[in-house]
């Protein structure tokens, strides 16, 4: 098979964030160091030769550039300050546009300059909604959103950009199963290596495959295995479960309201608890994020790519908290601020395909298909 | 004191630079910091290119330099500073006490009373030495030491002495060197390994590529024998871990120039002693210059030395003195996991100078000496080199400090 090379790719590889990536010696000590590189064809090492040399095919369907969890062993110990935790972020950020549809708007949802344009977007649209249907903030009297909004309208916002994200981040993973088993599809059939944990005959079995990375996900077993950046385990944790709760919380708003006719919850319902506890832990997890990357040498930096997707959790997480404190005290303040927050879970879901949110599917999918095909690493649980 | 020529470091380079520029009739004078001449040298077992024991080479040069009535030696010296330009420099040097005058002979019999034992500093604490030592047998000058910190001054040698050699009241003394130029051959140190966190440097089994040619030397610890060190076994299997620290931006971030070819030679020294014994060799590049081609054509070609592709960047402990060391072979792309008896760390060249800074002097970014007028670096004080190139580093250094002398 005829192997080619594309300069323009190492040089996106590069504006990603991959700049060190020409500094690779090819010792392998980032291979041996990583806890989650496998006994064969390990990781990073190959990588990093693939990406200098610009073999965009291999890597864009090398399922191991998503089993990594960036934890940063390999960069710690690199020779060559070559980061190939760095590159493999990087790579998965290129990995995100290629298969993301239409991929012209992951270029521009990762380019800074557009910013101002991404937060223009909710801006526009909620503008719009208060000027059509000719909404006013109320001045007095009991804090209710739907006061000044109509939950109806936050609902219906809620399902067509939600679902709008749901259906593209499946395109994206449609086309990243097909790279992954090229062009196999649904129908491949998974040979299994020996020693695999799971027991794979065919495209049914994976299946189970994925019934076993949710669980390893769930239990963040991955992150666990991570030594220089240990506090990472405890801060995705925060921020995983806190989001899942958040998002459990709303489902249940609207199973309330429409199921039940209960359409204000009160504070100490499960539900309510759960949210505000699951805020609190987004918040502390996001908090932790951020402060390691700022202080701790081994994370440092970080691209544009990661700062967007942390950030604007970061934005929901904050304001959502605020809001409600403000709407508690029973200032008019919160109405505003829940138009802010509205702005910031705007950017979270509808970019999420497009940003570094699209990691959840990407990962879990390479994750499971690591585990169908026997390339998973032997972690110690 | 007055030279033309000041010569700072006693070893292979040094000695050469001093021994030729006093024997074009220059008034020299050569500080050493060691008790003894012939620095990393003489402690070699065989060393390139000829594969020979270090004497035959520093018996001449030793040889020479006693017929050189213009050369004046000083051991246990240490340049504190430098000062002044060329044509007119001073130096500053500390002569540390040696509590043993020239009186000595060298019979021994303090040895024998001396109740204080210390880590043998030639043979990298190995073996145990007393406080009062001959540096090693072949040690030039011929004349015992004290280690003044681990002496309590007990006073058995010095009635043991039947020479009256012995000085416990030697104090520390200041020289003022005026010399016109300055030749630098500090040399250089083995890496700590103890900075290698992830080879597991604390195990007895891990040893450096220096401490391997103590352990195969005839006048080392063992006498010659290579055994390893936590229980005298003789290794059947042993792993050599090249670019220890050498190639490392968190380490020594150049090539140490040497550690392949001494590694080479050490799987030799094992092949001849042990010859059922399976030696692997991890690297990352094999570095066999010139014409060092030929010993690494001679050497890969046993099928006993196996080289494998790709850096060792974990070691763990076996628990039965055994180690495991892992790397990825890089040319099948499967990790290697393999138990051996002993770990060989092909630890790099650190210049004396990234620790021990002498002030007056310039460095560049890796503590090797920069030239400026007047001040000539040679031999792996100015850069990584084996001991041929150093002695032809030093020979040329000798007539850039000439030009100046005579300007």
């Amino acid at each position: 098979m005829a192997v080619e090379a594309d300069p323009t790719f190492v040089r996106e590889v590069i504006k990603l964030g991959g700049k060190t990536l020409k500094k690779c010696m090819q010792c392998a000590t980032c291979s041996v160091i990583c806890p989650l590189s496998p006994e064969d064809n390990p990781f990073p090492r190959k990588e990093m030769i693939w990406a200098q040399w610009g073999l965009k095919e291999k890597l864009l369907r090398d399922p191991n550039v998503w089993l990594c969890h960036n934890c940063n062993d390999c960069s710690k110990f690199c020779p060559r300050d070559a980061r190939p935790g760095d590159v493999l972020a990087a790579l998965r950020a290129r990995m995100i546009a290629e298969y993301s549809w239409p991929s012209f708007m992951t270029k521009i949802v990762n380019n800074p300059v557009f910013f101002p344009l991404f937060v223009l977007i909710p801006i526009i649209l909620i503008g719009a909604l208060i000027s059509v249907f000719n909404l006013s903030v109320p001045t007095s009297g009991e804090i209710i959103y739907s006061r000044f909004i109509p939950m109806e309208y936050v609902e219906a916002g809620g399902f067509i950009f939600g679902g709008l994200a749901v259906a593209i981040a499946a395109i994206g993973l449609w086309r990243f199963w097909n790279a992954l088993t090229e062009g196999g599809g649904k129908t491949v059939v998974i040979e299994p290596k020996e020693g695999a944990e799971v027991e794979v005959q065919g495209g049914m079995c994976f299946i189970d495959a994925v019934f076993y990375a949710l669980k390893d996900i769930l239990k963040h077993s991955w992150f666990k295995v991570c030594e220089v950046n240990r506090n990472r385990y405890y801060a995705h944790l925060l921020m995983f479960y806190g989001f899942l709760a958040l998002g459990v919380t709303a489902g249940m708003d609207v199973i309330a309201k429409y199921v039940f006719g209960m359409p204000h919850l009160p504070i100490w319902h499960p539900a309510k608890i759960l949210g505000n506890l699951g805020a609190i832990a987004l918040f502390l997890g996001c908090s932790m994020v951020i402060y390691n990357r700022l202080t701790n040498p081994d994370a440092k930096g970080g691209s544009y790519f990661d700062w967007f997707f942390l950030l604007t959790l970061y934005a929901v997480a904050i304001t959502g908290i605020i809001t409600e404190l403000a709407r508690l005290a029973g200032s008019t303040a919160a109405y505003y601020l829940y138009v802010v927050h509205l702005i910031a879970v705007f950017m979270l879901i509808a970019y999420a395909p497009y940003s570094k949110f699209a990691h959840l599917i990407y990962r879990g999918v390479a994750m499971a298909y690591a585990k169908a095909t026997g390339k998973e690493p032997k972690i110690p649980f | 004191m007055e030279a033309d020529i000041l010569v700072i470091g006693g070893g292979i380079s040094g000695l050469t630079a001093a021994i030729e520029a006093a024997e074009t009739g220059y008034n020299v004078v050569l500080v050493e910091k060691n008790p003894y001449l012939g620095g990393r040298v003489v402690q070699l077992t065989r060393y390139f290119p000829k594969i020979c024991p270090p004497y035959c080479g520093m018996e001449i040069l030793l040889k020479r330099l006693q017929n050189c009535k213009n050369l004046k030696y000083i051991t246990m010296a240490e340049v504190k500073s430098v000062s002044g330009s060329a044509g007119n420099f001073t130096v500053k040097v500390e002569k540390k006490p040696r509590f043993v005058t020239d009186a000595c002979t060298a019979c021994g019999e303090c040895v024998e009373v001396c109740p204080v034992e210390i880590p043998n500093p030639f043979n990298f604490g190995m073996d145990k030495c007393k406080a009062i030592y001959l540096p090693h047998e072949m040690a030039f000058p011929q004349i015992y030491v004290i280690d003044g910190e681990a002496c309590d001054k007990c006073g058995q040698c010095v009635s043991a002495c039947k020479y009256n050699a012995i000085d416990l009241n030697m104090k520390s003394e200041e020289i003022t060197i005026n010399a016109k130029a300055i030749i630098v051959a500090t040399g250089w140190n083995p890496y700590d390994k103890s900075k290698l966190t992830n080879l597991l440097p604390d195990h007895p089994n891990v040893i450096t590529n220096m401490m391997m040619e103590r352990l195969a030397s005839p006048n080392g610890p063992t006498k010659g024998k290579i055994v390893r060190p936590s229980d005298g076994k003789e290794p059947k299997t042993i792993a050599f871990v090249q670019c220890a620290g050498s190639r490392d931006e968190k380490h020594l971030p150049f090539c140490s120039a040497i550690c392949c070819l001494a590694t080479m030679k050490h799987a030799l020294y094992v092949r001849e002693q042990i010859p059922d014994a399976k030696v692997y060799v991890f690297y990352i590049d094999i570095r066999a210059y010139g014409r060092y081609e030929d010993f690494f054509a001679k050497v890969s070609s046993d099928e006993n030395i196996q080289f494998i592709k790709g850096k060792v960047a974990k070691i763990e402990d076996a628990g039965n003195g055994n180690l495991i060391v892992h790397a990825e072979d890089t040319s099948t792309g499967k990790k290697v996991s393999m138990e051996v008896e002993m770990v060989v760390l092909a630890t790099g060249m650190q210049p004396s100078t990234a620790v021990q800074k002498i002030e007056g002097l310039e460095y560049d970014d890796y503590g090797f000496v920069i030239e400026k007028e007047g001040i000539i670096p040679c031999g792996v004080a100015r850069k990584p080199a084996d001991v041929a190139s150093s002695n032809q580093d030093a020979t040329g250094a000798v007539l850039k400090a000439i030009q100046i002398v005579r300007r």
